[in-house]
């Protein structure tokens, strides 16, 4: 029926493979989604909430939230976001006077960006 | 040498080019005696083959100092001599170069950065005419959206491009290299407006191509998670800012970050695509090849100015030409035109460690494997043994004679890459012809397109999951303290020296 070239038949196998393994790729995916544990069955417990501070936008009563960082250290970097620009990254957080190396790797994974 | 005229000519012409590297301050105008000197000489012995033609090649050497030089002479008000180590606050006017690139690093605000192509500067309150290009680094820039040729006036600090500390990479150099002798930080929206959009034809042609670009970079993000978008982002369209430092990091310690950078072995797979493609729709064969030449191009212009991809393209356009006209294609005549014709518009390439390692690996496949495949083998044996034994002789070339060159810019061996290399290339193969497919069938059919996305995510966790592997094996590879540029020499000298012994062997006993 089909007269196919040695050529064709070469894009017609290997676009036939890709799809057979694509579609087994894709309802494997789908079926570990489908039994995936029901979040109604873990406790509080098992979540570790962990709040952190976007240090762009964030008022001195969020910064004093972070372990740390108390009412002075809240308004140097306050201030330091007026004169200098909003943060583009969280170690440029070290300029601020007040904080340095040792005071930002206690802080670090409670300040974000954005 | 005279059936292969371009393979001396462009050595010559990059001899010129190394030399003006090194003089920097040589006069022009003994420059230009000795060329006037040179032509009268070659006009003089023109009958004579050996002098006119030493007197030939001279001249070309020459031509080649002086496109370095005229390429990198920097005018009075260019703002290479206005910026400092210290940041400046600045206003900037101009116009953007290139496709802006959204990056997204961990621990820092995304970024947009550009090359803008400056009209102006203001300083102290006073607009002044400036020229040059400048990295900008773009921060909070909101809803607004930047794309090729925009004119835009922004605010800014602006100083001499800074390499990070205690990093290898000299950065002030690499951005050299492109012309780039200033970076500046953009950090308030407020502070950037949209001139006016005045473009050319080709403007507009480009914004077409860029726009084409991101509607397929981002169908490839939208169907796949990290990294494996990055993997074929970077794969297809060089778009490197979606790969993760600990993922690049698998790549170059299993010395397979070439499959990332668009080379030959693309632009090869892409060539067999397109002609099969027009061979299916039963397209004469020479119109087919003109067609492939255009579609190449257009490729080239989306990827951007990567030297290996220029490499790659303009080497497949001479070969394509030549079957066009019926030409006998000789591959060293074709290597040295192409160098040619690259340095003569780009002298800086010769900076670009992407434009080395392109060429090198070429001139491995044309001159050393040939003598390693008759020094290891001996007749027709078993088709796979050969098969294997032929890949892993191109293997062992390459890595041969690019390992200074990896460890002069990388400070590493990987010896690994013998075998790496055998699961990443034939991986690389099917991951950009699954990647193409893939693309195309999710713009005309989405649903189809999923699940041949799902087939790339499938072989891609293979070579992700291998190469991590190969790069955990003890003597996977090597860090090296230092490699100087004497020893790249040195060892291309030696081995110069090997071959050239091995190979009289080889005639001499066949």
């Amino acid at each position: 029926m089909f007269n196919f070239s040695k050529n064709e038949k070469t894009i017609i196998a290997f676009l036939s493979t890709a799809f057979i393994v694509g579609s087994i790729v894709h309802y494997y995916k789908l079926n570990c989604a489908a039994r995936s544990p029901n979040p109604a069955y873990l406790s509080e417990k098992d979540f570790k909430i962990c709040k952190v501070i976007n240090i762009n936008t964030a008022e001195e009563k969020d910064l004093i939230a972070i372990k740390g960082i108390g009412p002075v250290l809240a308004n140097e970097i306050i201030s330091y976001r007026e004169n200098n620009g909003l943060f583009i990254s969280k170690e440029e957080i070290m300029k601020v006077k007040g904080i340095g190396p040792k005071k930002y790797e206690k802080i670090k994974d409670f300040i974000a960006l954005e | 040498m005279e059936k292969r005229p371009f393979l001396l000519i462009s050595l010559v012409f990059l001899s010129g080019i190394m030399l003006a590297s090194f003089l920097k301050k040589a006069a022009i105008n003994t420059i230009i005696i000795t060329a006037i000197i040179s032509i009268i000489f070659f006009i003089v012995y023109f009958r004579n083959r050996v002098v006119s033609h030493i007197f030939l090649y001279l001249l070309i050497s020459l031509a080649g100092f002086m496109r370095f030089r005229e390429f990198n002479e920097l005018p009075k008000n260019h703002i290479a001599f206005i910026v400092s180590k210290e940041p400046k606050s600045v206003a900037l006017k101009g116009k953007i170069i290139n496709n802006p690139v959204f990056t997204r690093r961990f621990d820092y605000y995304p970024e947009l950065t550009f090359v803008l192509d400056l009209n102006a500067v203001k300083c102290y309150d006073k607009w002044a005419d400036i020229k040059g290009l400048v990295l900008i680094k773009m921060y909070f820039y909101g809803d607004k959206t930047f794309k090729y040729k925009d004119n835009l006036m922004l605010e800014g600090e602006i100083s001499k491009p800074k390499s990070e500390k205690g990093a290898k990479f000299n950065y002030e150099m690499y951005l050299a290299g492109k012309r780039i002798y200033a970076v500046s930080r953009v950090r308030n929206s407020d502070y950037i407006e949209k001139i006016e959009n005045g473009s050319s034809v080709f403007d507009r042609i480009m914004e077409s191509i860029y726009s084409i670009k991101n509607k397929l970079t981002s169908a490839i993000l939208i169907n796949l998670p990290p990294p494996h978008s990055g993997v074929l982002a970077a794969m297809l369209f060089g778009e490197r800012q979606f790969l993760s430092s600990q993922i690049k990091d698998v790549f170059i310690k299993t010395g397979t970050l070439h499959i990332l950078a668009i080379s030959g072995l693309h632009i090869t797979m892409l060539i067999f695509i397109i002609l099969g493609l027009f061979k299916l729709i039963r397209l004469p064969q020479k119109v087919s090849y003109f067609f492939t030449i255009f579609i190449l191009i257009i490729y080239a212009l989306m990827v951007g100015p990567m030297a290996s991809v220029w490499r790659a393209v303009v080497m497949a356009v001479f070969f394509l030409f030549g079957y066009i006209l019926d030409k006998r294609i000789d591959i060293e005549n074709i290597y040295g035109l192409t160098l040619f014709a690259l340095l003569a518009k780009e002298p800086n390439y010769i900076y670009d460690a992407g434009f080395i390692l392109s060429f090198v690996c070429i001139a491995a496949m044309i001159w050393v494997y040939p003598i390693l495949k008759k020094l290891f083998i001996a007749g027709d044996g078993n088709i796979i043994l050969s098969f294997l034994s032929d890949y892993i002789l191109m293997s062992l070339s390459v890595w041969v004679s690019i390992l200074p060159i990896v460890a002069y810019y990388f400070k590493m061996v990987t010896p690994v890459i013998l075998i790496a290399n055998i699961i990443a290339i034939p991986s690389c193969f099917i991951l950009v012809s699954l990647g193409i497919a893939s693309v195309f069938i999710y713009i005309l059919l989405p649903n189809f397109g999923i699940i041949f996305f799902e087939s790339v995510y499938f072989v891609d966790t293979i070579l992700l999951y291998s190469l991590k592997l190969l790069s955990n094996m003890p003597l996977a590879f090597f860090r090296l303290r230092s490699f100087t540029m004497g020893f790249v020499f040195f060892y291309y000298a030696v081995l110069f020296l090997v071959l050239i012994g091995v190979r009289k062997k080889i005639v001499t006993f066949p």
